[in-house]
């Protein structure tokens, strides 16, 4: 049975006439890479906060590891490394004065965990530059070293690739496929860059106006996002052996209705039709489908929004 | 907790704020000897005696001349005769000064997480704010006893060098232990009514204001109330500015003067302690 990394249930933070978090429940399993997508002021960092323990929830129940109360999220809190919001360092110190400041902190007992951060975030030739010089990527870079340093089991990291260039970007993305493959690190990302968390989590959470409103893996959406040609014909499985034996396609799935799904031929929807025309076989229409992770998102808050 | 406490001193160390306010404190010093060089000069001491005759000022030179020689006999009485004298001096008159100088320390070792934002990288990893709250005040009062050390010792030796060495015998160390030690619970009063003030408002700029005002304000309302009402002079045992000259000045009042300022920062120290750590430990930190 896959451990339990966090487990969120019926978790509600109230501000003022403002319900930030309404009843929200997220569990992560050992391993997971999840991504927390939402709007701004959608209670994504209120729920981050609330995790890491820099604001207390009115409702609910919060584990970490399996443990809760006050000393089991105490214990939990040790295995976790964070950014929440934007990174925060002393302006004065540099990089390695940061981190050594934290090291002894936390009672790491390795120096050479601070070398291995930076090495791992590319921020080894900062030298005597102190932090309030960095370029926004670079605080965030360091922001990321903390996280990760001293090897938590869990990372939460809220809006990481602010600020990042794109081979900063490509960079950070191989940082957190690795930090999971080789360490089993279990990762919660929220991000509003959705094309990146699409290459890099597993599973999905959308949050909108404090709720969880709809939760997916990575193989559901590939499936609800791939891109098609929707082709409505007389005759279904006529057009099916057209498409195997003229044009060499098996990438299709017959629906009811004869409908054709194809997944290819994306770019040349002409040739589908030409070539169905020519073996007797009426098109009525083709459609090419298929969602981003973007529209797929404002889709599903679109819904909320019906909904409410 | 050591570890907390081991952090902040090597931050202590990396930093520049002990050091500016120790130069801060060596340039107040310095000023105050060249002040006092000047009075004592004889150029000084024609210009006072020139313009009693009226060759600059015009007046009734008779009046003019007894006032300035009465002046002139106070203002020696102030000039130190060594550098012993001058450290002593500094503090028997100057050290309610030095509660100013403690602000600064209180905002670099716990206003910094708040302006920083580092506040969010202890909390997240350590859950438990109490000893947070509390390694923070121990740095500060570590820099306190520092800084009270920097101000005996940087004040004998400007004074030294301006008035040259001496009056460091046994008597003036024994003065000055005995005014330290009386000053401290009043030094430990502002330090964590700083923290205080610090937690509750969570603004360094707020902290800094209410801090300077409140204490400057409630010094001023206390005494002119004490001035004018008929005694109401007890009310000046709750002024920690004035009480930070009583002690100085121990052995020209009485037990009682000395122990009420006493038992009030005392008072100061439990309940800033208490208001400090609980505001610390329910605080939603979503702010910065």
């Amino acid at each position: 049975m896959q451990e339990i990394i966090l487990d969120c249930q019926n978790i509600s933070k109230q501000y003022a006439d403002t319900k930030a978090l309404d009843r929200v429940n997220v569990r992560l399993g050992k391993g997971e890479i999840y991504g927390f997508i939402g709007e701004n002021g959608a209670g994504k960092t209120t729920l981050l906060r609330i995790i890491t323990g820099l604001i207390s929830k009115d409702e609910g129940e919060l584990s970490l590891f399996g443990e809760t109360g006050a000393s089991g999220m105490a214990n939990g809190r040790r295995r976790l490394g964070c950014i929440v919001e934007s990174p925060a360092f002393y302006p004065n110190m540099t990089a390695g004065d940061n981190l050594e400041y934290y090291r002894i902190q936390r009672g790491y007992p390795d120096k050479e965990c601070i070398g291995q951060a930076l090495k791992l975030v590319n921020l080894t030739n900062t030298g005597k530059k102190k932090y309030r010089q960095f370029s926004l990527g670079m605080k965030q870079r360091l922001g990321v070293a903390l996280a990760v340093m001293g090897r938590p089991d869990f990372l939460i990291l809220d809006e990481p690739i602010n600020g990042l260039d794109p081979t900063g970007i490509v960079e950070f993305r191989d940082i957190i496929k690795m930090l999971n493959k080789e360490y089993g690190m279990t990762i919660l990302i929220s991000s509003h860059i959705l094309s990146e968390l699409e290459q890099v989590a597993g599973r999905y959470g959308i949050i909108h106006q404090g709720r969880i409103v709809k939760e997916f893996t990575r193989e559901k959406l590939e499936e609800d996002t791939r891109r098609c040609l929707s082709v409505k014909v007389d005759d279904a499985a006529k057009a099916a052996t057209v498409l195997e034996q003229y044009m060499e396609c098996r990438e299709y799935e017959i629906l009811p209705g004869n409908e054709l799904r194809i997944y290819a031929f994306l770019d040349n929807p002409a040739e589908v039709t030409f070539q169905l025309a020519s073996h007797q076989i009426r098109v009525a229409s083709i459609v090419q489908m298929g969602n981003t992770l973007e529209s797929y998102f404002l889709s599903a808050i679109g819904q909320e929004k019906k909904s409410n | 907790m050591l570890n907390l406490v081991f952090s902040d001193l090597y931050r202590v160390k990396k930093g520049t704020f002990l050091y500016g306010v120790a130069m801060g404190l060596l340039a107040l010093f310095l000023l105050l000897a060249v002040i006092f060089k000047v009075i004592s000069s004889p150029i000084f001491n024609e210009l006072m005696e020139s313009s009693a005759d009226g060759t600059v000022i015009t007046i009734e030179s008779d009046s003019v001349s007894q006032d300035l020689a009465e002046m002139q006999e106070e203002l020696d009485e102030f000039i130190p005769d060594n550098g012993g004298a001058f450290g002593l001096s500094m503090l028997t008159e100057a050290s309610n000064c030095l509660p100013l100088f403690l602000l600064p320390l209180l905002i670099a070792v716990f206003g910094a997480d708040y302006s920083a934002g580092t506040f969010r990288n202890s909390l997240s990893y350590l859950s438990k704010r109490t000893p947070i709250y509390l390694s923070k005040l121990l740095i500060s009062i570590l820099l306190t006893i520092v800084i009270v050390l920097v101000y005996i010792i940087g004040s004998v030796l400007i004074g030294s060098l301006f008035f040259g060495f001496g009056g460091l015998g046994a008597a003036f160390w024994k003065q000055t232990l005995i005014i330290a030690a009386l000053q401290f619970p009043i030094n430990l009063a502002f330090i964590c009514l700083g923290h205080c003030i610090m937690a509750v408002s969570r603004k360094t700029s707020h902290t800094i204001a209410i801090y300077l005002v409140g204490l400057l304000v409630w010094s001023v309302i206390l005494q002119l109330i004490s001035m004018t009402i008929p005694g109401a002079q007890w009310l000046m045992n709750f002024d920690l500015m004035n009480a930070m000259t009583v002690m100085a000045n121990y052995q020209s009042y009485t037990r009682a003067d000395i122990i009420m300022p006493q038992v009030f920062s005392l008072a100061v120290i439990a309940a800033s302690l208490g208001i400090g750590v609980y505001r610390y430990q329910k605080t939603d930190f979503d702010f910065n």
